[in-house]
């Protein structure tokens, strides 16, 4: 028998909103979530905006020792997988054999803002300052660890690591560990909270981050004067669910994961591939293993990080996957326009907008994008949100290391 | 009158650990508390701030009392 496998519950805190509701109406709405940067003082930096999360109590949602003793990145995946959890309906006693509950969620950096803080400790006072919780709260598998702890997931456990492809990866290979009989339902994502000195130091030397000072245009995805990301943070937590145990207990759906796509450039640590070979062939990938036809309406929530080369590269990729009629055709946006770049978070946050684009038929705008460039030509919905009669979606992500992974979607219409 | 160290160290207790509403005396056992040897580790690490003294990062006290005992035979010396 083959095992469909749908999206039955969503959980978010972005920078834009602190649930997966308030963030999708927002990223409707047009919203910007990038101001400058309030969780520390950036004099002597070149770079001072980033989409922060606002008004996150980590006390009010998780209490004092868990918050002490967890990262921000994790505390924000605690916090979405209950939201994530609860809007299943999964967190119901009995809902789900626990051992057929799996938690795929990664972080692309993990704690680096513990990271920070111990490095400074053990300079200044010597080794014994070092927190003992210093090792698990700084390495990237722990938010997986603790989701797992909390919601007595017994099943299997993957935290990606794909830097900013990481959350797309988790929910593909979610997808995939549902339709091969593995679990019956995964809370897939990805968490990051990235927005420390020592992070924007290094992602601004690496010459990824924009120096523009100016919130409104930052991050202008595809536009012929963008000149780099902006870093954003959060969570995104997707519960995913094989079709026939959502129906049996009467599970609202959202949309239906049909494809996936995983690939590496093999070319260069930060550059992606000039050719776009290796976007190009998850593309292919993920629209072969969905079998949807490219001729049909389409949405594609593009990785569109504002960089020169991504923007130009995916573009490419997207026309030499699905050729240039269907690349034509599709409606494109990048949400980071709006988000930032959340990093590991990012591809959940990309891949509810395709469920919720396709369940809500609308697609959310690229802001911010103003003057066209002629190596970007396809139609990336600038500015306002458009009505969208598509029956599938996809979102593709590309992460330094020149890891690709993309995920398709398709409206859920019933059995 | 200053804090005694029994009150000094019960506050780091409650303050770090999440033991806001749970009553400690002497005879309180750490572990039935719920502090892990992590926490433990961390509370210790606290009071050498607290107090300004080093204690054995081998130092593993069972009972409220034996921390406070531990604290203040470092602070008699």
């Amino acid at each position: 028998m083959d095992r469909r496998v749908v999206i039955t519950g969503m959980g978010a805190i972005t920078p834009v909103g602190n649930t997966a509701e308030e963030s999708w109406d927002a990223l409707v709405a047009g919203k910007c979530g990038i101001g400058t940067i309030t969780a520390f003082d950036t004099t002597g930096f070149r770079v001072s905006v980033a989409a922060e999360v606002k008004d996150f109590d980590p006390v009010a949602a998780l209490g004092k020792p868990d918050t002490l003793h967890n990262d921000r990145n994790v505390q924000f995946a605690l916090v979405a997988s209950d939201e994530a959890m609860k809007s299943s309906g999964l967190d119901a006693e009995g809902a789900i054999d626990p051992e057929r509950l799996g938690v795929y969620v990664g972080s692309g950096v993990g704690g680096i803002g513990t990271t920070e803080a111990q490095v400074t400790r053990c300079n200044e006072g010597g080794a014994r300052k070092v927190s003992p919780f210093f090792v698990p709260m700084m390495i990237a598998n722990m938010a997986a660890g603790q989701v797992s702890i909390r919601h007595h997931a017994l099943g299997p456990t993957l935290p990606v690591v794909t830097a900013c492809a990481t959350s797309t990866n988790a929910i593909g290979e979610a997808y995939r560990a549902i339709r091969y009989g593995y679990a019956d339902a995964i809370l897939a994502g990805g968490t990051e909270a990235a927005i420390v000195p020592v992070s924007i130091a290094g992602f601004t030397n690496c010459r990824a981050l924009t120096t523009n000072p100016d919130p409104a245009t930052a991050c202008r995805p595809f536009d012929a004067n963008r000149d780099g990301f902006v870093m954003g943070e959060g969570a995104c937590i997707l519960v995913l669910e094989e079709l026939e145990h959502a129906l049996a207990r009467g599970a609202n759906i959202v949309a239906e994961v049909c494809g996936y796509g995983n690939t590496a450039d093999a070319y260069h640590i930060t550059s992606p591939d000039p050719t776009a070979c290796g976007i190009t062939r998850a593309i292919k990938q993920a629209v072969a293993e969905s079998g949807m036809d490219t001729d049909e309406g389409l949405y594609i929530n593009a990785h569109g990080t504002s960089t020169k080369l991504n923007d130009k590269t995916e573009t490419m990729g997207i026309k030499q996957a699905l050729g240039e009629k269907a690349a034509h055709a599709a409606h494109i946006s990048s949400t980071k326009s709006m988000t930032g770049h959340m990093l590991g978070a990012t591809g959940a946050v990309e891949a509810m907008a395709c469920a919720c684009a396709l369940r809500d038929s609308v697609v959310p705008p690229t802001i911010g994008l103003a003057e066209p460039d002629a190596d970007c030509d396809l139609d990336y919905t600038p500015g306002h949100s458009v009505p969208f009669d598509g029956r599938w979606a996809m979102s593709t992500s590309l992460g330094f290391g020149g890891h690709n992974a993309v995920v398709v979607l398709r409206r859920y219409e019933g059995e | 009158m200053a804090e005694s160290t029994f009150d000094r160290v019960v506050a780091i207790l409650k303050d770090q650990e999440g033991l806001d509403d749970v009553e400690l005396t002497r005879d309180t056992n750490l572990a039935e508390v719920g502090l892990d040897s992590m926490a433990t580790v961390e509370a210790v690490m606290a009071c050498e701030d607290e107090f300004g003294i080093e204690i054995d990062p081998e130092a593993n006290p069972k009972t409220v009392g034996e921390f406070v005992d531990l604290v203040d035979g470092l602070l008699a010396k």
